[in-house]
């Protein structure tokens, strides 16, 4: 009616004061109400926060918050968005911090408009209340992308974890420490390429240092994982379960539960890299991004100090890997979700996350990471990328010669799994010292380990 | 009468209310009234959003000054809670170090290069820093005894022995803890794991201004840091020192509480209306008051800030310089990208009162939005009262002159009208314009009567003046055979010897004037008009009026053959 009538107006040639006043209006009304009508929803003059929850730096200064700080001056200001970074944590924390969230938990905050998380979390968080990211990445965009490292974030046939940046696994090692047991014993780093080598080592070490463990481990199920897949168990989970009928993924596990029991490795208590600059072990197994949170020196109880001469190698593969195959990497870390609210912050979310992703700056973050990039450019460029800290150029050497002669495989992360892992963790943490000292004190090692077994298909086999 | 009845009307008494109804003088007045009405109603409206708009504007500044008093009151609150929670903590503190020693009969300064008894204070004391971190808000707590475990490394002068616990999350009053300094057996036998950057001991070095701080510490004392970049991480902390005495004076350290910034970012955010808020606490001990505006400056390293409790925050990008001083303590202020407005005013912490500076700031682009957005509403009310007020002119002119026009064309056109559709006034003109019609020609037929019958009057006097002139021309004819020639002669021949009075009275005779008449026409006596007689006479060679009056008739009849 009132359309027909504005109709009829513009269309009066004998009124065109009608037509001059009607113009006024609707300029005014569009400058009043500007936006509302435009596919467009961003407006700078109104600009959206997304408030953030990440990963990148916890505890330390953090790279990705200065790359929202560069966002939020450039293109936010430009657009009108602006990233607000909440909480820094683990994905670990994260994870249970969102679903806290969601559940609406006392004291647990509200969820954040954007996110890191493991595909896992995402599934429990329910794909349906997450931006589906092919909805603003056109099918050109995503081939852009390594393809396993998107298909990774594929929830129920949503694209619902866009890939950020991927970490694998590496081996740490305190160079002057291992220099001194290299001097004194022979052993070299050439030992710890294989884990048959590397526990040999560990229990020289331990012998050695008069009952140290040579190293924590911060994820070890997944060195336990693929260690196995490499020996054939390729069936080695189902359905977010570990088989532990498998007799491969048992033998697997006494290997690293023996080292355990005898205290020749640990579980990390809280990260591998902080028992390393207290001298408590030499080395550590934990992901690539630990390289942000190491420090230079290594510090004694009497506060003397000496440097860490940081040494970053590939994990040992497995001794009986079949011929010409490929020993294996473990792909991990988690992918940017954002919840699902409004178009106006599914936009905004877009706009932050096809910024972050480009080539150059996906290469230049995950380089300060120790990260691997996502966009296949980046992918390939980090072969010919300088680095000057002499740490990093170490985990990047390692990371090439990994990303060279091996095969990244994707670890489990159905819903739980993490938090599963995480109990198993926690509880061997909590018994080690004891398993040492029953086995120092002439316990029968396959009972102690068998122990530790139960725990494993308690925590992580099926109900 | 019944009151229905009353109601009751016939038909021309219904006619005449409807004659009435649709009258011209009726519908002009019902439509200015409804005019003036919804054009009254308009204004009303629209002044009512006017005023909305600018009362809007004042209270903008209201709520500035508002959200200054709650931010003011929120910083005040924390760090007055934090002080008091902090020399409880050094009484407790002191308390404990000073058993410790009683106990083991040692005095504070042989404590130095023993691991087991700074270890065994570490232990002693760890849980009260614990349950005080915990209690309060703030991001971290220490205790850092004036003692080190090695004496003999060098740059020992600055280490010192203590315990740093820091939250993990500041977002999280359940999350966990995490050592920055101390002995790390003693954190994890506590659960409160080693941060990514810890170090054993402090280095005082680290700590700005800590030397001087130590020089000027008294018991019972409470003071602030410098803020600054806790190193190893990208957090910058304000420390809150409370020093620690015994009795003897001795100096045993200092304890306190870490606020950082993201502690204060997420603690301090701000409850409000105001979009797009960013409130600053500087530290403006190094930058004094007194400088000439244009040079005010809040140093990004020397502040925190915090947004809103809806998300939003966004600090400001570098230096902030206030640009202009305003009235109300109002500020513009400007970094390197943003221009605020804002308002600013020394806040008093932990007895302090001209240590810190607030801000509370909106970006300037919003408020000349909202200027804007408000001006073109007040542009838009008016421009909609102006095409309100066309639309109701043109609508209810056009709805009472049309039935006029219409009219007015139908008569034109000299269609048959209804009178129903017809206005009264028009109703009435076309009767009266009828009659008057009517009226004007039954006169001019009557006029045409009279002319006829004019006509034929006229035309029967002109017969009968044409026959009396014949029987005159006939009369004059046979009386002038009558008449002797001479004496006609004589008489023609004396009219030219009468004077002036005589001619006069010779016509007044022959106009048929008698002697009397005459006589009083020319104001003359008998004997006068008698005398004059008897000349006219004798010069006419007449001897009677009658003669006179005979040949004055021949003579005429001549004159006019």
């Amino acid at each position: 009616m009132k359309k027909n009538m504005i109709y009829r107006y513009l269309h009066m040639k004998k009124h065109p004061f009608f037509c001059l006043l009607l113009s006024f209006l609707l300029l005014v009304g569009q400058t009043v109400l500007p936006a509302c009508s435009s596919g467009n929803h961003l407006d700078p003059s109104d600009p959206v926060t997304l408030t953030f929850w990440h990963v990148y730096g916890e505890q330390v200064s953090s790279p990705m918050n200065l790359l929202v700080q560069e966002f939020n001056e450039t293109v936010g200001i430009e657009k009108g968005i602006v990233i607000n970074v909440t909480r820094m944590s683990n994905a670990s924390d994260i994870g249970e911090q969102l679903l806290a969230a969601q559940a609406g938990e006392a004291g647990a905050g509200s969820m954040p408009d954007l996110f890191l998380c493991y595909p896992g979390t995402a599934s429990l968080l329910g794909p349906e209340n997450l931006v589906d990211w092919s909805d603003y990445f056109s099918k050109e965009e995503l081939d852009s992308y390594v393809d396993a490292f998107v298909e990774e974030g594929m929830l129920q046939d949503r694209l619902c974890v866009f890939p950020v940046c991927k970490s694998t696994r590496l081996l740490y090692i305190n160079g002057t420490e291992f220099g001194r047991f290299q001097a004194d014993t022979g052993t070299s780093y050439s030992s710890l390429r294989t884990w048959d080598g590397f526990f040999r080592t560990a229990e020289k070490y331990r012998e050695w240092s008069g009952g140290k463990p040579f190293c924590a481990f911060d994820y070890l199920v997944q060195n336990v994982d693929v260690c196995a897949r490499e020996q054939g168990a390729d069936q080695v989970t189902k359905d977010g379960y570990y088989d532990c009928s498998d007799p491969v993924l048992r033998n697997t596990w006494k290997q690293f539960a023996d080292a355990l029991v005898r205290g020749d490795i640990i579980i990390s208590d809280l990260y591998a890299n902080t028992q390393m600059m207290t001298g408590e072990v030499p080395a550590g197994a934990g992901s690539s991004a630990a390289i942000l949170y190491f420090n230079d020196t290594v510090t004694f109880s009497d506060n003397t100090t000496e440097p860490m001469d940081l040494k970053v190698l590939p994990l040992p593969v497995s001794n009986h890997l079949e011929q010409g195959q490929d020993p294996l990497a473990p792909q991990t870390s988690c992918g940017i979700c954002a919840l699902k609210t409004d178009s106006v912050k599914a936009q905004a979310a877009s706009v932050f996350v096809h910024w972050l992703t480009e080539s150059g700056r996906n290469l230049e973050f995950a380089a300060e990471t120790g990260y691997f990039p996502v966009t296949e450019e980046a992918f390939q460029s980090i072969d010919s990328y300088s680095f000057q800290d002499p740490s990093y150029r170490s985990v990047y050497n390692a990371i090439r010669t990994v990303k060279n002669t091996c095969r990244f495989v994707p670890l489990p992360s159905d819903s739980g799994f993490i938090e599963k892992t995480n109990l198993l963790y926690d509880k061997l943490r909590a018994e080690q010292a004891s398993l040492a000292s029953q086995y120092r004190n002439g316990a029968d090692l396959d009972d102690l380990e068998s122990q530790t077994w139960e725990q494993f298909c308690s925590c992580l086999g099926p109900p | 009468m019944k009151l229905p009845s009353f109601f009751r009307r016939g038909p021309e008494e219904n006619s005449e209310l409807a004659r009435k109804r649709n009258s011209l003088r009726y519908k002009l007045f019902r439509y200015m009234f409804l005019l003036a009405a919804l054009l009254i109603a308009a204004f009303f409206i629209g002044l009512s959003v006017i005023g909305t708009a600018l009362r809007r504007q004042n209270s903008f500044r209201s709520a500035l000054q508002m959200q200054m008093a709650v931010f003011s009151d929120g910083l005040s609150s924390e760090f007055d809670t934090l002080q008091a929670w902090g020399l409880q903590m050094s009484l407790s503190l002191t308390g404990q170090i000073q058993e410790y020693l009683d106990a083991g009969h040692l005095s504070f300064s042989e404590i130095n290069d023993s691991e087991t008894a700074l270890g065994a204070l570490q232990e002693s004391v760890f849980g009260t820093l614990e349950e005080k971190l915990l209690q309060t808000d703030s991001s971290g707590v220490f205790l850092m005894f004036d003692a080190t475990v090695n004496t003999s490394l060098a740059g020992a002068g600055s280490s010192r022995s203590g315990l740093y616990l820091r939250k993990s999350s500041p977002t999280d009053y359940g999350s966990g803890l995490l050592l920055y300094h101390g002995v790390p057996e003693i954190g994890k036998k506590n659960g409160v794991m080693p941060h990514r950057k810890w170090k054993l001991e402090f280095q005082t070095q680290d700590l700005p201004g800590y030397d001087e701080w130590k020089k000027g510490a008294t018991p019972g004392s409470c003071s602030f840091s410098d803020i600054f970049i806790l190193p190893g991480t990208s957090d910058k902390v304000l420390l809150m020192l409370f020093p620690l005495f015994l009795d003897d004076g001795t100096f045993l350290g200092v304890c306190g509480f870490e606020i950082n910034d993201s502690f204060f970012q997420y603690k301090m955010a701000q409850p409000t209306t105001l979009s797009h808020l960013t409130c600053i606490l500087a530290d403006i001990h190094a930058a004094p008051e007194g400088q000439p505006s244009g040079t005010l400056q809040v140093d990004p390293g020397q502040s925190m800030s915090c947004g809103s409790t809806d998300g939003y925050y966004l600090a400001p990008a570098g230096t902030l310089s206030v640009t202009k001083n305003l009235s109300d303590m109002r500020v513009l202020c400007s970094d390197r990208i943003t221009s605020y407005l804002g308002i600013t005013e020394k806040v008093k912490l932990a007895g302090q009162s001209d240590r810190f500076r607030a801000y509370v700031l909106i970006p300037r682009r919003d408020y000349q939005h909202l200027f804007f957005q408000e001006t073109a509403q007040v542009l838009l009310i008016f421009a909609s009262l102006f095409c309100f007020a066309l639309f109701c002119c043109r609508t209810f002119s056009r709805r009472f002159l049309t039935p006029v026009l219409n009219s007015l064309e139908q008569l034109k056109n000299r269609e048959k009208t209804n009178p129903e559709e017809m206005v009264p006034e028009i109703k009435e003109l076309f009767s009266l314009l009828s009659e008057m019609e009517q009226d004007r020609k039954a006169q001019t037929a009557a006029l045409e009567n009279e002319i006829e019958n004019a006509r034929t009057e006229l035309g029967r006097i002109n017969k009968e003046y044409d026959d009396a002139r014949r029987e005159l021309s006939r009369l004059v004819y046979s009386r002038k055979k009558e008449v002797d020639p001479d004496n006609y002669q004589q008489f023609l021949s004396g009219l030219e010897t009468l004077t002036r009075t005589e001619k006069k009275i010779f016509l007044l005779y022959l106009s048929g004037k008698g002697t009397k008449e005459i006589m009083e026409e020319l104001g003359i006596k008998e004997s006068t008009l008698r005398y004059h007689n008897r000349n006219i006479y004798s010069k006419l060679g007449i001897n009677s009026l009658k003669q006179l009056l005979r040949y004055a008739a021949i003579m005429n009849g001549e004159e006019s053959d």
